[in-house]
Protein backbone atom coordinates (compact mmCIF):
# COMPACT_ATOMS: atom_id res chain seq x y z
CA UNK A 1 0.00 0.00 0.00
CA UNK A 2 1.67 3.19 -0.88
CA UNK A 3 2.27 5.09 2.14
CA UNK A 4 -0.03 7.49 3.62
CA UNK A 5 1.25 10.80 5.03
CA UNK A 6 3.94 11.18 2.56
CA UNK A 7 2.59 13.82 0.64
CA UNK A 8 2.76 17.57 0.87
CA UNK A 9 -0.06 20.15 1.15
CA UNK A 10 0.27 20.49 -2.94
CA UNK A 11 -0.42 16.84 -3.26
CA UNK A 12 -3.45 16.95 -5.63
CA UNK A 13 -6.51 15.06 -4.42
CA UNK A 14 -7.57 12.31 -6.85
CA UNK A 15 -10.63 15.01 -7.71
CA UNK A 16 -11.69 17.84 -7.10
CA UNK A 17 -14.48 18.70 -4.52
CA UNK A 18 -14.05 14.77 -3.03
CA UNK A 19 -13.11 15.81 0.35
CA UNK A 20 -11.36 18.82 2.35
CA UNK A 21 -9.65 18.90 5.74
CA UNK A 22 -10.87 20.99 7.91
CA UNK A 23 -9.48 21.91 11.71
CA UNK A 24 -7.41 19.08 11.02
CA UNK A 25 -9.88 17.00 10.60
CA UNK A 26 -10.50 14.75 7.11
CA UNK A 27 -14.44 15.70 5.52
CA UNK A 28 -16.24 13.97 2.70
CA UNK A 29 -18.00 16.87 0.81
CA UNK A 30 -21.45 15.47 -0.15
CA UNK A 31 -25.08 16.91 -0.17
CA UNK A 32 -27.85 17.04 2.04
CA UNK A 33 -31.83 17.54 1.45
CA UNK A 34 -33.21 20.28 3.58
CA UNK A 35 -36.40 19.16 2.59
CA UNK A 36 -36.46 14.69 3.32
CA UNK A 37 -32.49 14.82 4.93
CA UNK A 38 -31.21 12.45 2.71
CA UNK A 39 -27.55 12.25 2.11
CA UNK A 40 -25.38 11.61 -0.79
CA UNK A 41 -21.64 11.03 -1.71
CA UNK A 42 -20.05 12.85 -3.91
CA UNK A 43 -22.30 15.74 -4.27
CA UNK A 44 -25.26 15.83 -6.51
CA UNK A 45 -27.10 18.62 -7.76
CA UNK A 46 -31.15 17.65 -6.64
CA UNK A 47 -33.01 15.44 -4.47
CA UNK A 48 -32.96 11.62 -5.59
CA UNK A 49 -35.33 10.74 -3.35
CA UNK A 50 -38.35 9.87 -4.72
CA UNK A 51 -40.99 11.31 -1.93
CA UNK A 52 -38.96 14.42 -2.37
CA UNK A 53 -37.51 15.27 -5.45
CA UNK A 54 -36.15 18.64 -4.49
CA UNK A 55 -34.70 21.08 -5.87
CA UNK A 56 -32.19 22.10 -3.95
CA UNK A 57 -29.19 19.91 -2.59
CA UNK A 58 -27.31 22.10 -0.18
CA UNK A 59 -23.49 21.25 0.18
CA UNK A 60 -22.72 19.55 3.23
CA UNK A 61 -19.32 18.19 5.21
CA UNK A 62 -19.79 14.24 6.07
CA UNK A 63 -17.74 13.55 9.08
CA UNK A 64 -15.98 10.52 10.60
CA UNK A 65 -15.76 8.32 12.34
CA UNK A 66 -18.06 5.25 11.51
CA UNK A 67 -18.52 1.57 11.62
CA UNK A 68 -17.35 -0.75 9.31
CA UNK A 69 -20.45 -2.42 7.36
CA UNK A 70 -18.68 -4.70 5.32
CA UNK A 71 -15.19 -5.16 3.31
CA UNK A 72 -13.45 -6.91 0.98
CA UNK A 73 -9.59 -7.69 0.42
CA UNK A 74 -8.91 -7.57 -3.44
CA UNK A 75 -5.68 -9.87 -4.25
CA UNK A 76 -4.99 -8.11 -7.40
CA UNK A 77 -4.23 -3.90 -8.49
CA UNK A 78 -7.02 -2.97 -10.99
CA UNK A 79 -6.03 -2.18 -14.44
CA UNK A 80 -3.99 -0.28 -15.73
CA UNK A 81 -4.66 3.06 -15.26
CA UNK A 82 -6.43 2.78 -12.25
CA UNK A 83 -3.31 0.45 -10.67
CA UNK A 84 -2.92 3.27 -8.20
CA UNK A 85 -2.89 0.91 -4.92
CA UNK A 86 -0.59 -2.24 -5.08
CA UNK A 87 -2.61 -5.64 -3.85
CA UNK A 88 -3.29 -7.10 -1.34
CA UNK A 89 -5.49 -3.49 -0.13
CA UNK A 90 -8.93 -4.21 1.80
CA UNK A 91 -12.13 -1.41 1.05
CA UNK A 92 -14.41 -1.11 3.38
CA UNK A 93 -18.12 -0.22 3.38
CA UNK A 94 -18.79 2.40 6.35
CA UNK A 95 -21.60 3.25 7.90
CA UNK A 96 -20.90 7.06 9.08
CA UNK A 97 -22.97 8.24 12.04
CA UNK A 98 -25.36 9.99 10.14
CA UNK A 99 -27.70 7.68 7.41
CA UNK A 100 -25.17 7.13 4.80
CA UNK A 101 -22.89 4.21 4.02
CA UNK A 102 -19.70 5.25 1.83
CA UNK A 103 -17.04 2.93 0.26
CA UNK A 104 -13.15 3.32 0.56
CA UNK A 105 -9.83 1.93 0.44
CA UNK A 106 -8.47 0.84 4.21
CA UNK A 107 -5.82 2.68 5.29
CA UNK A 108 -3.65 -0.39 7.36
CA UNK A 109 -3.38 -4.02 7.40
CA UNK A 110 -5.91 -6.04 5.10
CA UNK A 111 -6.22 -9.40 7.54
CA UNK A 112 -6.76 -6.33 10.58
CA UNK A 113 -10.58 -5.44 8.99
CA UNK A 114 -13.47 -6.40 11.31
CA UNK A 115 -16.53 -6.18 10.58
CA UNK A 116 -18.00 -3.40 13.33
CA UNK A 117 -14.47 -2.05 13.83
CA UNK A 118 -14.62 1.69 14.36
CA UNK A 119 -12.92 3.57 11.85
CA UNK A 120 -11.82 7.86 11.42
CA UNK A 121 -11.64 9.65 7.85
CA UNK A 122 -7.95 10.08 6.73
CA UNK A 123 -6.21 10.29 2.78
CA UNK A 124 -4.00 8.19 1.35
CA UNK A 125 -1.83 8.97 -1.16
CA UNK A 126 -2.09 6.45 -4.40
CA UNK A 127 0.38 6.17 -7.63
CA UNK A 128 -1.02 8.73 -10.25
CA UNK A 129 0.63 10.09 -13.66
CA UNK A 130 3.53 12.16 -12.87
CA UNK A 131 3.09 11.75 -9.02
CA UNK A 132 0.56 10.61 -6.29
CA UNK A 133 -2.80 11.72 -5.99
CA UNK A 134 -4.84 12.16 -2.68
CA UNK A 135 -8.06 10.14 -2.04
CA UNK A 136 -10.08 9.67 0.75
CA UNK A 137 -9.83 5.89 3.34
CA UNK A 138 -10.91 5.02 6.57
CA UNK A 139 -8.18 3.89 9.38
CA UNK A 140 -8.87 2.41 12.13
CA UNK A 141 -9.55 4.69 15.13
CA UNK A 142 -7.25 4.58 17.86
CA UNK A 143 -4.49 4.87 15.62
CA UNK A 144 -5.70 7.63 13.69
CA UNK A 145 -3.22 11.10 13.40
CA UNK A 146 -6.14 13.47 12.82
CA UNK A 147 -8.03 14.59 16.27
CA UNK B 1 -50.56 -5.93 -25.63
CA UNK B 2 -51.64 -8.58 -28.40
CA UNK B 3 -49.86 -11.60 -27.78
CA UNK B 4 -46.10 -12.34 -28.79
CA UNK B 5 -43.91 -15.44 -29.60
CA UNK B 6 -40.51 -15.95 -29.49
CA UNK B 7 -40.51 -17.87 -32.76
CA UNK B 8 -36.89 -17.94 -32.73
CA UNK B 9 -33.30 -17.77 -31.07
CA UNK B 10 -29.45 -18.56 -31.42
CA UNK B 11 -26.38 -18.17 -29.57
CA UNK B 12 -22.95 -17.72 -30.98
CA UNK B 13 -20.26 -19.65 -29.35
CA UNK B 14 -18.55 -18.00 -26.14
CA UNK B 15 -15.04 -17.38 -26.13
CA UNK B 16 -11.94 -15.57 -27.34
CA UNK B 17 -11.93 -15.20 -31.03
CA UNK B 18 -8.87 -13.76 -32.22
CA UNK B 19 -10.21 -13.65 -36.33
CA UNK B 20 -13.84 -12.60 -35.90
CA UNK B 21 -15.43 -9.20 -35.34
CA UNK B 22 -18.64 -8.39 -33.50
CA UNK B 23 -20.49 -7.61 -36.75
CA UNK B 24 -19.69 -10.96 -37.74
CA UNK B 25 -20.56 -12.62 -34.59
CA UNK B 26 -23.79 -10.29 -34.63
CA UNK B 27 -24.73 -11.67 -38.52
CA UNK B 28 -23.52 -15.39 -38.04
CA UNK B 29 -26.20 -15.66 -34.78
CA UNK B 30 -29.16 -13.66 -36.33
CA UNK B 31 -29.17 -15.46 -39.14
CA UNK B 32 -29.02 -18.88 -37.56
CA UNK B 33 -31.83 -16.96 -35.21
CA UNK B 34 -34.04 -16.11 -38.15
CA UNK B 35 -33.14 -20.10 -39.36
CA UNK B 36 -34.36 -20.83 -36.40
CA UNK B 37 -37.62 -19.16 -36.87
CA UNK B 38 -38.07 -20.03 -40.22
CA UNK B 39 -37.70 -16.91 -41.59
CA UNK B 40 -35.28 -14.46 -43.61
CA UNK B 41 -33.74 -11.23 -43.01
CA UNK B 42 -36.33 -9.91 -45.49
CA UNK B 43 -39.35 -10.51 -43.12
CA UNK B 44 -37.66 -8.26 -40.25
CA UNK B 45 -39.31 -5.36 -39.66
CA UNK B 46 -37.54 -4.04 -37.44
CA UNK B 47 -33.86 -4.81 -36.06
CA UNK B 48 -33.15 -3.90 -32.22
CA UNK B 49 -29.18 -4.04 -31.55
CA UNK B 50 -27.66 -3.54 -28.21
CA UNK B 51 -24.99 -1.38 -28.67
CA UNK B 52 -21.86 -1.69 -26.54
CA UNK B 53 -19.44 0.93 -24.34
CA UNK B 54 -16.60 -1.58 -24.38
CA UNK B 55 -16.49 -2.84 -28.02
CA UNK B 56 -12.63 -2.60 -28.75
CA UNK B 57 -12.20 -0.02 -26.01
CA UNK B 58 -14.22 2.27 -28.14
CA UNK B 59 -16.39 4.58 -26.74
CA UNK B 60 -19.30 2.94 -29.54
CA UNK B 61 -19.86 -0.51 -30.19
CA UNK B 62 -21.25 -2.01 -32.73
CA UNK B 63 -24.67 -0.16 -33.92
CA UNK B 64 -28.19 -0.91 -35.17
CA UNK B 65 -27.00 0.51 -38.44
CA UNK B 66 -23.53 -1.48 -38.43
CA UNK B 67 -26.35 -4.52 -38.26
CA UNK B 68 -28.66 -3.59 -41.31
CA UNK B 69 -25.44 -2.67 -43.42
CA UNK B 70 -24.10 -6.84 -42.23
CA UNK B 71 -27.86 -8.21 -42.64
CA UNK B 72 -29.32 -6.47 -45.51
CA UNK B 73 -30.74 -3.00 -46.91
CA UNK B 74 -33.94 -3.38 -46.83
CA UNK B 75 -34.78 0.30 -45.29
CA UNK B 76 -35.79 -1.80 -42.28
CA UNK B 77 -36.66 0.37 -38.69
CA UNK B 78 -33.12 0.25 -36.67
CA UNK B 79 -33.24 0.87 -33.04
CA UNK B 80 -29.80 0.80 -30.35
CA UNK B 81 -30.40 -0.10 -27.02
CA UNK B 82 -27.54 0.77 -24.44
CA UNK B 83 -27.64 -0.58 -20.57
CA UNK B 84 -24.66 -1.82 -20.14
CA UNK B 85 -24.81 -5.68 -19.03
CA UNK B 86 -28.60 -5.21 -18.97
CA UNK B 87 -28.34 -4.71 -22.50
CA UNK B 88 -29.55 -7.43 -24.21
CA UNK B 89 -32.58 -8.22 -22.06
CA UNK B 90 -33.50 -4.34 -22.40
CA UNK B 91 -33.65 -4.94 -26.09
CA UNK B 92 -35.55 -8.02 -25.94
CA UNK B 93 -38.08 -5.47 -23.64
CA UNK B 94 -37.95 -3.26 -26.53
CA UNK B 95 -38.42 -6.05 -29.23
CA UNK B 96 -41.46 -7.11 -27.08
CA UNK B 97 -42.87 -3.75 -27.11
CA UNK B 98 -43.10 -3.02 -30.92
CA UNK B 99 -44.98 -6.58 -31.86
CA UNK B 100 -46.78 -5.85 -28.59
CA UNK B 101 -47.63 -2.39 -29.91
CA UNK B 102 -49.17 -3.91 -33.67
CA UNK B 103 -46.83 -1.95 -35.59
CA UNK B 104 -44.42 -4.70 -36.46
CA UNK B 105 -45.21 -8.48 -36.78
CA UNK B 106 -41.72 -9.53 -36.97
CA UNK B 107 -38.43 -8.22 -34.79
CA UNK B 108 -34.98 -9.42 -34.58
CA UNK B 109 -32.83 -8.25 -31.35
CA UNK B 110 -29.53 -9.29 -31.34
CA UNK B 111 -26.16 -7.80 -29.35
CA UNK B 112 -22.44 -9.20 -29.34
CA UNK B 113 -19.16 -8.08 -28.25
CA UNK B 114 -15.29 -8.58 -28.26
CA UNK B 115 -14.17 -7.76 -24.57
CA UNK B 116 -10.65 -6.91 -23.53
CA UNK B 117 -9.27 -9.45 -20.75
CA UNK B 118 -9.41 -9.02 -17.15
CA UNK B 119 -11.12 -6.64 -14.64
CA UNK B 120 -13.66 -4.58 -17.09
CA UNK B 121 -12.32 -1.23 -16.98
CA UNK B 122 -13.20 2.64 -18.42
CA UNK B 123 -13.75 3.22 -21.94
CA UNK B 124 -11.27 5.68 -23.25
CA UNK B 125 -12.13 9.96 -23.26
CA UNK B 126 -14.17 9.51 -20.51
CA UNK B 127 -14.95 12.39 -17.88
CA UNK B 128 -12.25 12.21 -14.51
CA UNK B 129 -13.67 13.97 -11.93
CA UNK B 130 -16.07 14.01 -9.12
CA UNK B 131 -19.29 14.16 -11.11
CA UNK B 132 -18.49 11.13 -12.88
CA UNK B 133 -18.55 8.90 -9.71
CA UNK B 134 -17.24 5.70 -12.25
CA UNK B 135 -14.26 7.46 -12.19
CA UNK B 136 -14.54 8.02 -8.44
CA UNK B 137 -15.06 4.38 -7.62
CA UNK B 138 -11.94 3.27 -9.27
CA UNK B 139 -9.62 6.67 -8.65
CA UNK B 140 -10.52 7.12 -5.38
CA UNK B 141 -11.39 3.69 -3.89
CA UNK B 142 -9.66 1.01 -6.71
CA UNK B 143 -13.07 -0.62 -6.46
CA UNK B 144 -13.26 -2.90 -9.31
CA UNK B 145 -16.43 -4.95 -10.20
CA UNK B 146 -16.07 -7.78 -8.25
CA UNK B 147 -15.23 -5.91 -5.29
CA UNK B 148 -19.22 -4.99 -5.66
CA UNK B 149 -20.49 -8.89 -5.27
CA UNK B 150 -17.97 -9.41 -2.74
CA UNK B 151 -18.72 -6.92 0.18
CA UNK B 152 -22.43 -7.76 -0.46
CA UNK B 153 -20.82 -11.72 0.01
CA UNK B 154 -18.61 -10.70 2.97
CA UNK B 155 -21.95 -9.38 4.85
CA UNK B 156 -23.54 -12.71 3.91
CA UNK B 157 -21.45 -14.40 5.53
CA UNK B 158 -21.62 -12.53 8.40
CA UNK B 159 -25.14 -12.39 8.58
CA UNK B 160 -26.36 -15.80 7.69
CA UNK B 161 -23.04 -17.74 8.20
CA UNK B 162 -22.51 -18.66 4.41
CA UNK B 163 -20.00 -21.11 4.10
CA UNK B 164 -16.76 -20.54 1.31
CA UNK B 165 -18.04 -24.30 0.69
CA UNK B 166 -21.33 -23.33 -0.28
CA UNK B 167 -20.56 -20.45 -2.83
CA UNK B 168 -17.65 -22.92 -4.47
CA UNK B 169 -20.66 -25.76 -4.56
CA UNK B 170 -22.57 -22.84 -6.59
CA UNK B 171 -19.94 -22.92 -8.96
CA UNK B 172 -19.08 -26.37 -8.98
CA UNK B 173 -22.92 -26.77 -9.80
CA UNK B 174 -22.72 -24.38 -12.90
CA UNK B 175 -19.55 -26.00 -14.49
CA UNK B 176 -21.26 -29.85 -13.93
CA UNK B 177 -23.85 -28.13 -16.97
CA UNK B 178 -20.46 -26.81 -18.90
CA UNK B 179 -20.17 -30.03 -20.78
CA UNK B 180 -23.65 -29.86 -21.79
CA UNK B 181 -23.92 -26.44 -23.70
CA UNK B 182 -22.03 -26.93 -26.75
CA UNK B 183 -21.82 -23.01 -26.70
CA UNK B 184 -20.69 -22.45 -23.36
CA UNK B 185 -16.67 -21.25 -23.50
CA UNK B 186 -15.66 -23.61 -20.28
CA UNK B 187 -16.86 -27.15 -21.19
CA UNK B 188 -15.25 -28.88 -18.18
CA UNK B 189 -16.24 -29.56 -15.19
CA UNK B 190 -14.62 -28.23 -11.60
CA UNK B 191 -14.97 -29.91 -8.70
CA UNK B 192 -15.57 -28.23 -5.27
CA UNK B 193 -12.05 -28.47 -4.12
CA UNK B 194 -10.75 -26.80 -7.02
CA UNK B 195 -12.96 -24.15 -6.87
CA UNK B 196 -12.07 -23.76 -3.29
CA UNK B 197 -8.56 -23.97 -4.19
CA UNK B 198 -8.87 -21.22 -6.58
CA UNK B 199 -6.88 -17.66 -6.25
CA UNK B 200 -8.79 -15.55 -3.87
CA UNK B 201 -9.86 -12.67 -6.10
CA UNK B 202 -11.97 -10.35 -3.86
CA UNK B 203 -12.59 -11.94 -0.87
CA UNK B 204 -14.76 -14.02 -0.34
CA UNK B 205 -14.90 -14.91 -3.85
CA UNK B 206 -12.64 -17.28 -6.07
CA UNK B 207 -11.25 -16.78 -9.67
CA UNK B 208 -13.89 -19.98 -10.15
CA UNK B 209 -16.55 -17.79 -8.56
CA UNK B 210 -16.33 -14.83 -10.64
CA UNK B 211 -17.41 -14.65 -14.41
CA UNK B 212 -14.75 -14.57 -17.24
CA UNK B 213 -15.32 -12.06 -19.65
CA UNK B 214 -15.90 -13.39 -23.37
CA UNK B 215 -16.35 -12.53 -26.98
CA UNK B 216 -19.55 -13.71 -28.07
CA UNK B 217 -23.40 -13.02 -29.57
CA UNK B 218 -26.62 -13.90 -29.48
CA UNK B 219 -30.08 -13.07 -31.15
CA UNK B 220 -33.88 -13.71 -31.26
CA UNK B 221 -37.02 -13.56 -33.12
CA UNK B 222 -39.71 -11.96 -31.67
CA UNK B 223 -43.37 -12.32 -33.61
CA UNK B 224 -46.67 -11.68 -33.21
CA UNK B 225 -48.96 -14.66 -32.38
CA UNK B 226 -50.76 -14.33 -35.31
CA UNK B 227 -47.25 -14.78 -37.49
CA UNK B 228 -45.81 -17.63 -35.75
CA UNK B 229 -48.56 -19.89 -36.23
CA UNK B 230 -47.77 -20.05 -39.66
CA UNK B 231 -44.42 -21.19 -38.15
CA UNK B 232 -44.89 -23.46 -34.81
CA UNK B 233 -47.54 -25.37 -33.68
CA UNK B 234 -45.58 -25.25 -30.29
CA UNK B 235 -45.53 -21.34 -29.41
CA UNK B 236 -42.91 -20.51 -26.73
CA UNK B 237 -44.90 -17.23 -25.57
CA UNK B 238 -43.51 -13.93 -24.10
CA UNK B 239 -45.75 -13.60 -21.03
CA UNK B 240 -44.18 -10.10 -19.29
CA UNK B 241 -40.96 -8.05 -19.62
CA UNK B 242 -39.65 -5.33 -17.88
CA UNK B 243 -36.90 -2.59 -17.79
CA UNK B 244 -36.07 -0.72 -14.19
CA UNK B 245 -33.40 1.22 -12.55
CA UNK B 246 -31.84 1.32 -9.54
CA UNK B 247 -34.34 2.87 -6.64
CA UNK B 248 -33.56 5.31 -3.78
CA UNK B 249 -32.84 3.66 -0.86
CA UNK B 250 -31.31 0.41 -2.46
CA UNK B 251 -29.28 -1.33 0.60
CA UNK B 252 -26.97 -2.86 -1.87
CA UNK B 253 -24.48 -0.54 -3.02
CA UNK B 254 -25.53 0.28 -6.59
CA UNK B 255 -22.41 -0.17 -9.10
CA UNK B 256 -20.55 2.03 -9.61
CA UNK B 257 -21.90 4.03 -6.53
CA UNK B 258 -19.49 4.98 -3.53
CA UNK B 259 -21.83 6.12 -1.23
CA UNK B 260 -25.53 5.09 -0.27
CA UNK B 261 -27.98 6.95 1.69
CA UNK B 262 -28.97 4.76 4.47
CA UNK B 263 -32.45 6.12 3.97
CA UNK B 264 -35.95 5.04 1.62
CA UNK B 265 -37.69 2.21 1.35
CA UNK B 266 -36.47 -0.21 -1.38
CA UNK B 267 -35.86 -3.77 -2.31
CA UNK B 268 -32.32 -5.28 -2.62
CA UNK B 269 -30.50 -5.10 -5.83
CA UNK B 270 -33.66 -2.88 -7.46
CA UNK B 271 -32.73 -2.49 -10.82
CA UNK B 272 -33.26 -6.29 -10.90
CA UNK B 273 -35.66 -6.93 -8.43
CA UNK B 274 -37.84 -4.05 -9.41
CA UNK B 275 -38.10 -5.60 -12.93
CA UNK B 276 -38.21 -8.93 -12.17
CA UNK B 277 -41.53 -8.71 -9.85
CA UNK B 278 -42.95 -6.65 -12.70
CA UNK B 279 -41.98 -8.55 -15.22
CA UNK B 280 -44.07 -11.65 -12.78
CA UNK B 281 -46.91 -9.55 -12.26
CA UNK B 282 -47.24 -8.70 -16.01
CA UNK B 283 -47.13 -12.30 -16.80
CA UNK B 284 -49.71 -12.97 -14.04
CA UNK B 285 -46.99 -15.57 -12.83
CA UNK B 286 -46.76 -16.49 -9.09
CA UNK B 287 -43.33 -17.77 -7.93
CA UNK B 288 -44.26 -21.15 -7.38
CA UNK B 289 -44.86 -21.51 -11.77
CA UNK B 290 -41.25 -20.34 -12.24
CA UNK B 291 -39.49 -23.66 -13.65
CA UNK B 292 -36.53 -22.50 -14.43
CA UNK B 293 -34.28 -18.83 -13.62
CA UNK B 294 -31.56 -17.88 -15.85
CA UNK B 295 -30.20 -14.95 -13.81
CA UNK B 296 -26.82 -12.83 -13.66
CA UNK B 297 -24.09 -14.92 -12.32
CA UNK B 298 -21.81 -12.36 -12.55
CA UNK B 299 -20.56 -14.22 -9.12
CA UNK B 300 -21.97 -16.97 -6.79
CA UNK B 301 -23.40 -14.33 -4.83
CA UNK B 302 -26.08 -13.24 -6.95
CA UNK B 303 -26.77 -16.78 -6.98
CA UNK B 304 -27.46 -16.85 -3.40
CA UNK B 305 -28.51 -13.04 -3.30
CA UNK B 306 -31.17 -12.49 -6.13
CA UNK B 307 -33.81 -15.36 -5.53
CA UNK B 308 -33.81 -14.32 -1.61
CA UNK B 309 -34.55 -10.84 -2.98
CA UNK B 310 -37.08 -11.79 -5.89
CA UNK B 311 -39.20 -14.06 -2.63
CA UNK B 312 -38.51 -17.34 -4.20
CA UNK B 313 -37.09 -18.77 -1.12
CA UNK B 314 -36.39 -16.71 2.56
CA UNK B 315 -33.47 -14.64 3.39
CA UNK B 316 -30.70 -17.35 4.30
CA UNK B 317 -32.37 -20.17 2.31
CA UNK B 318 -30.38 -20.15 -0.89
CA UNK B 319 -27.90 -22.20 1.21
CA UNK B 320 -29.71 -24.86 2.28
CA UNK B 321 -31.13 -24.95 -1.94
CA UNK B 322 -27.61 -25.27 -3.15
CA UNK B 323 -26.32 -27.76 -0.78
CA UNK B 324 -29.49 -30.35 -1.29
CA UNK B 325 -28.71 -29.63 -4.90
CA UNK B 326 -32.07 -27.85 -5.49
CA UNK B 327 -31.01 -25.74 -8.03
CA UNK B 328 -29.79 -28.12 -10.58
CA UNK B 329 -31.94 -28.82 -13.55
CA UNK B 330 -33.69 -31.82 -12.10
CA UNK B 331 -34.33 -29.83 -8.57
CA UNK B 332 -36.93 -27.41 -7.14
CA UNK B 333 -35.98 -24.58 -8.25
CA UNK B 334 -33.48 -25.10 -11.20
CA UNK B 335 -31.01 -21.75 -11.49
CA UNK B 336 -28.61 -21.51 -14.96
CA UNK B 337 -29.32 -24.29 -16.58
CA UNK B 338 -27.82 -22.66 -19.62
CA UNK B 339 -24.28 -22.68 -17.24
CA UNK B 340 -24.71 -19.27 -16.66
CA UNK B 341 -22.42 -16.66 -16.93
CA UNK B 342 -19.55 -18.96 -15.28
CA UNK B 343 -19.56 -21.05 -17.86
CA UNK B 344 -19.82 -18.65 -20.77
CA UNK B 345 -17.91 -15.39 -19.63
CA UNK B 346 -19.55 -12.42 -20.26
CA UNK B 347 -20.24 -10.73 -23.62
CA UNK B 348 -21.59 -7.61 -21.67
CA UNK B 349 -24.65 -6.61 -24.25
CA UNK B 350 -25.59 -10.41 -25.13
CA UNK B 351 -26.50 -11.73 -21.83
CA UNK B 352 -30.25 -10.48 -21.62
CA UNK B 353 -30.53 -12.70 -25.43
CA UNK B 354 -28.43 -15.37 -24.70
CA UNK B 355 -30.75 -16.14 -21.83
CA UNK B 356 -33.75 -15.76 -23.72
CA UNK B 357 -32.35 -18.21 -26.16
CA UNK B 358 -31.97 -20.77 -22.96
CA UNK B 359 -35.22 -20.16 -21.86
CA UNK B 360 -36.31 -20.81 -25.61
CA UNK B 361 -34.50 -23.90 -25.81
CA UNK B 362 -35.75 -25.18 -22.44
CA UNK B 363 -39.41 -24.71 -22.81
CA UNK B 364 -39.20 -26.33 -26.43
CA UNK B 365 -37.65 -29.05 -24.22
CA UNK B 366 -34.54 -29.29 -26.82
CA UNK B 367 -32.35 -28.24 -23.89
CA UNK B 368 -30.44 -31.85 -24.00
CA UNK B 369 -28.85 -32.60 -20.93
CA UNK B 370 -29.51 -29.59 -19.30
CA UNK B 371 -33.59 -30.23 -19.73
CA UNK B 372 -35.40 -29.03 -16.99
CA UNK B 373 -38.66 -31.90 -16.79
CA UNK B 374 -41.60 -30.14 -17.90
CA UNK B 375 -40.42 -26.95 -18.33
CA UNK B 376 -43.48 -24.45 -18.83
CA UNK B 377 -42.55 -21.26 -17.40
CA UNK B 378 -39.02 -19.55 -17.53
CA UNK B 379 -37.61 -16.38 -16.27
CA UNK B 380 -34.46 -14.64 -17.31
CA UNK B 381 -32.74 -11.33 -15.68
CA UNK B 382 -30.19 -9.02 -16.21
CA UNK B 383 -28.45 -6.27 -14.19
CA UNK B 384 -25.80 -3.66 -15.74
CA UNK B 385 -23.49 -1.16 -14.46
CA UNK B 386 -25.41 1.95 -13.32
CA UNK B 387 -28.54 0.56 -12.35
CA UNK B 388 -29.87 -0.76 -15.26
CA UNK B 389 -31.85 -4.25 -14.98
CA UNK B 390 -34.33 -6.13 -16.87
CA UNK B 391 -36.64 -9.30 -16.91
CA UNK B 392 -38.62 -11.72 -19.34
CA UNK B 393 -41.11 -14.43 -18.52
CA UNK B 394 -41.55 -16.92 -21.07
CA UNK B 395 -44.84 -19.61 -21.11
CA UNK B 396 -45.89 -21.88 -23.14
Amino acid sequence: MTGPGTTTTDTPHVAEGVFAEEDGEIVLLGARCPRCGALAFPRRESCANPTCLGDLVEATELHGPGTVHTFTIQHYPPPAPFDLVDAPYAIVGVDLDVPLRVVGLFDGDPASVRIGQRVSLTTLATRGDGGSALTWAFVPQQESTHA
Amino acid sequence: MRERVVLGSAVHAFGKFEDTTAARMCRRVALDALADAGLTFRDVQAVVVGSSRFSGGLARGLGATDMVHALGMTGVAAYNVAAACATGGSAFSLADLLVGSGQYDAVLAVAGEKMPTGFIARPDGAAEDATDVDYLRWAGAALPNPGYWAMECTRRMHDYGTTEETLARVSAKAHDLGPHNPNARYRKPIPLDAVMASPMVSSPLRLFELCAVSDGAAAVVVTSSKLARQHTTNPVHVAGTAVATAAFGDPVLTMPEVAIPLQGDSPPSSEATGAVLTAMERAGVPHEDVDLIELTDNSVWQELAFPEAWGFCEPGESDHLVQTDQTRPDGRLPINPSGGFLCFGEATVAMGLFQVAEMHDQLLGRAGARQVPNARVALGQTLGLGGNGSAVVLAR
